[in-house]
């Protein structure tokens, strides 16, 4: 399995054993870390993945979507993580496994410490990760900042986007990649005419790119192939986002100089009958947690090495609204997963969840601004320094959750 | 409220207004949620059928060579039209204010943009209020549509700016009742309103210069005093020669120009044929990577060797596929200019992968079949395939089919730059 992918089954078995892949040579070891950021876009409604179950309010707000106190008895029941929270039952089956492990954790009352309630304005805002006062530059996403931090296009560590375009979070100085892992079949390029492409670019000062670039599109690709007859021995992938990440996974795993990974997921606004334990958002925290679980697998011994965080660009109303659904709120959940984590709690500030304590009377509080959480992962698990983390997140002081 | 329909162009916006003027009338929490989910239905609706047209305007307008300049002012004075009603208003404000006005004077079109509901409601300037100042426009409209980020303007000058833009915002639903004096001093056009209750008419100081409290005239001082300033006229030429002549436009050629902007008092006409010239009498211009619009209307332009584009649906999805759909920029900086900031492995993979599908889909856009010789034969092709180096001259010489060949021209590095 480790070699499966190596370089040299990727060079000969592709039948272009004259070219150099100059950027997909043997792994040498990379990076002792490894980051994926998770972005759910939309707007997730974090107070049904992580239920505040002892806040009577929560019931009280939320009669036709709250997620059932935990109780061993019912399927529908929310899993108890401490005395205060407990995890969504979709997520139970995927998740708490690395919950007991200690390898997850959840940032409750965490966001922006600017409230926007445009889902564009405030995606864009999280991913250029400036201060809250500050104008944007729209130039630079923070992942890129930090890849520039680690040693920029030179270094052996780079970032990779599992997109179709390169998301704002990942734009900036540094040379990253992207490719979707959703590929569609017709577009894809043989080889002889891969090879003719090559050939016009020989020398050229975008070799280098066309090479990479390529050779992401390659791997994909076979990763495809493989599935496919992985599936035709009778066992089926799994469908949706489970798919995307246990190739994501498996791509990083083969390629330790991908150090930070991005991908994104859509198809959170819920406004209109979410559901509860069942329901329309109920499926797509099963398959995030599904897919979660299978990148983390896919990633095998790398798995120690990473972390994932899940975020979304704000949080949803504290309260359902007049359609079984919720509308733009404020706070969020991150979730934090990782294999060298001690986890297995709740961190970070929490407050109050009562009418009182609301913000605007609507949303959950942030009272633990994401720059400041992912500035404290960032420090320990690439050992940046004071004046690195200001370049990544100017003006955030990073905490310590002792996570890591 | 199912089938809200809104035609692409100026009557979309008092349409949409009238619209969403019935809809809060609603109270059934349901049927609310239907009518906003109607409105942003039509809303986007416009603005697909306006992209199309306008695309369509941009393939098939090739000679006309001031038509690729509403992309540079759209671009300059960028809007979203995913905020509020930017989408219904999108229509007007290009083909209403951006495409008649920017061969006029730069102030005119400034005007056109300050008074124009898309810009106003896009950067807030519409809850821009006497006392409840915000200054979102204000600070974008020095920094990026007139004097520059280094344009020489402090903070204290953002926010006094910001209280000569109170009260320009947008026509109430509900008509209102205005005393003799505030109908003298209120203006109104189509949705635009000057609203003198919530305008600050005490004096301003910007830039040094005092600007009394006169109202709705305190506007167009400020854009005279914007666009006479040497600062806008350089700002302003330096990103039309990077549009025009490219990425490394020589230093005295944005200066040269920015002079004429000047002695013409901001005659945009003048000033785009001055940098024409000088880029004519370049020796060697040097060449910039082509952004993806740029490089998506000119493979389709070459691909259809003067044949006139239909149907520009696919066109929408590769520009989409690449980064820089048309109308998508959802920040008020618009897209960058520099076409090495769109240099990428990514860039370039999916560039390859669609120059197969646009070669493929080809047919469909000409409504007839693709005649690979006809295209090869053509002028842009055959001026392209002069240029090629060895290296592409050899892979071009190896591609059997003929729609392979027409692909990797347009891969080619050659044709990846302008």
């Amino acid at each position: 399995m480790m070699n499966r992918r190596n370089f040299l089954r990727l060079a000969v078995g592709s039948g272009a054993a004259a070219v150099s892949w100059r950027l997909w040579a043997a792994p040498t070891g990379g990076s002792n870390s490894r980051f994926v950021l998770v972005f759910l876009r939309g707007a997730y409604d974090s107070l049904s993945a992580l239920v505040p179950y002892s806040e009577p309010f929560y019931y009280e707000a939320r009669p036709g979507i709250a997620i059932a106190r935990p109780d061993p008895a019912s399927l529908d029941a929310a899993i108890a993580l401490d005395g205060r929270w407990a995890m969504h039952p979709a997520m139970d089956d995927a998740l708490l496994p690395f919950w007991d492990a200690g390898q997850l954790a959840f940032v409750p009352f965490s966001g922006t410490g600017f409230v926007s309630r445009s889902h564009f304005q405030a995606q864009d805002w999280v991913e250029f990760g400036q201060a809250p006062g500050e104008r944007p530059d729209t130039r630079s996403g923070f992942l890129n900042r930090l890849l520039l931090e680690l040693g920029g296009s030179s270094s052996r560590q780079s970032g990779v986007s599992f997109t179709q375009s390169l998301p704002p979070v990942m734009r900036g100085k540094v040379q990253v990649a992207n490719s979707p892992v959703r590929l569609s079949t017709k577009r894809q390029v043989g080889v002889g005419y891969e090879n003719l492409l090559l050939a016009m670019y020989d020398k050229h000062a975008l070799e280098g790119l066309v090479r990479e670039g390529l050779g992401l599109r390659r791997e994909i690709s076979k990763e495809l192939q493989e599935e496919m007859q992985t599936a035709s021995r009778g066992a089926l992938p799994a469908g949706g986002f489970a798919l995307e990440a246990e190739r994501i996974g498996r791509l990083m795993h083969d390629h330790p100089q991908y150090s930070v990974g991005f991908v994104d997921i859509g198809g959170w606004d819920t406004h209109v009958g979410q559901g509860a334990a069942r329901g329309p958002l109920a499926n797509r925290l099963q398959g995030l947690s599904a897919g979660l679980k299978a990148m983390a697998e896919a990633l095998g011994p790398e798995w120690q090495k990473t972390t994932v965080v899940v975020m979304s660009e704000f949080g949803r109303t504290f309260r359902e609204n007049g359609s079984r659904g919720t509308d733009h709120g404020h706070g969020s959940t991150m979730w934090i997963m990782g294999g060298g984590l001690k986890g297995g709690k709740i961190i970070g500030e929490q407050s109050g969840l009562a009418q009182k304590d609301l913000h605007q009377d609507r949303d959950v509080p942030v009272l633990n601004e994401y720059r400041e959480v992912l500035g404290g992962i960032f420090a320990r698990q690439y050992g940046l320094d004071k004046s690195a983390l200001a370049s990544v997140f100017p003006g955030a002081a990073p905490r310590d959750f002792g996570l890591l | 409220m199912k089938d809200l329909r809104f035609p692409p162009n100026a009557e979309a916006l008092p349409a949409y207004r009238a619209s969403s003027a019935e809809y809060r009338k609603t109270k059934d929490p349901e049927k609310r949620l239907e009518a906003r989910r109607a409105l942003f239905r039509a809303r986007r609706q416009v603005v697909a059928a306006f992209s199309q047209a306008t695309l369509r305007r941009a393939l098939n307008e090739r000679d006309d060579i001031d038509e690729p300049l509403v992309w540079f002012w759209f671009n300059h004075f960028n809007v979203f039209w995913l905020k509020d009603l930017v989408g219904a208003a999108l229509p007007d404000y290009v083909d209403g204010v951006i495409r008649p006005r920017m061969t006029g004077r730069f102030r005119d079109l400034l005007l056109g943009v300050m008074t124009h509901p898309a810009m106003l409601v896009y950067l807030d300037n519409s809850r821009n209020v006497a006392g409840r100042i915000n200054e979102n426009y204000a600070r974008e409209l020095l920094e990026l549509h007139t004097l520059g980020v280094n344009g020489g303007y402090t903070q204290a000058d953002v926010q006094e700016v910001a209280r000569v833009l109170t009260g320009f915002g947008l026509r109430p639903l509900q008509p209102v009742r205005w005393t003799e004096k505030q109908a003298a001093q209120m203006r109104e056009q189509g949705e635009f309103l000057f609203d003198p209750r919530r305008h600050d008419f005490g004096d301003k100081r910007v830039l040094g210069r005092t600007i009394a409290g006169a109202g709705y005239a305190e506007l167009e001082t400020l854009a005279d005093m914007l666009s006479r300033q040497p600062a806008t006229a350089r700002h302003l030429c330096g990103k039309l020669c990077l549009f025009l002549v490219g990425e490394d436009a020589p230093r005295d050629m944005v200066e040269q120009a920015a002079k004429v902007y000047m002695d013409t008092d901001g005659d945009l006409a003048k000033v785009v044929a001055d940098i024409r010239r000088q880029a004519g009498r370049l020796a060697v211009r040097p060449r910039t990577f082509k952004d993806p619009y740029r490089w998506v209307i000119t493979s389709v332009s070459l691909l259809a060797a003067s044949r006139p584009v239909d149907n520009t649906q696919p066109v929408e999805r590769w520009l989409v596929a690449l980064g820089e759909p048309l109308f998508g920029r959802s920040t008020p900086d618009g897209y960058s200019l520099r076409g090495s900031d769109w240099v990428g492995a990514g860039q370039l993979t999916q560039r390859f992968e669609l120059a197969r599908e646009l070669v493929a889909t080809a047919p469909r856009l000409l409504d007839g079949p693709l005649e690979v010789d006809r295209v090869l034969a053509s002028g842009p092709a055959r001026a392209l395939q002069a240029s090629l180096g060895p290296a592409s001259r050899a892979a071009l010489d190896k591609a059997e089919a003929g729609e392979d060949k027409l692909a990797l021209l347009i891969s080619s590095p050659e044709f990846m730059y302008w």
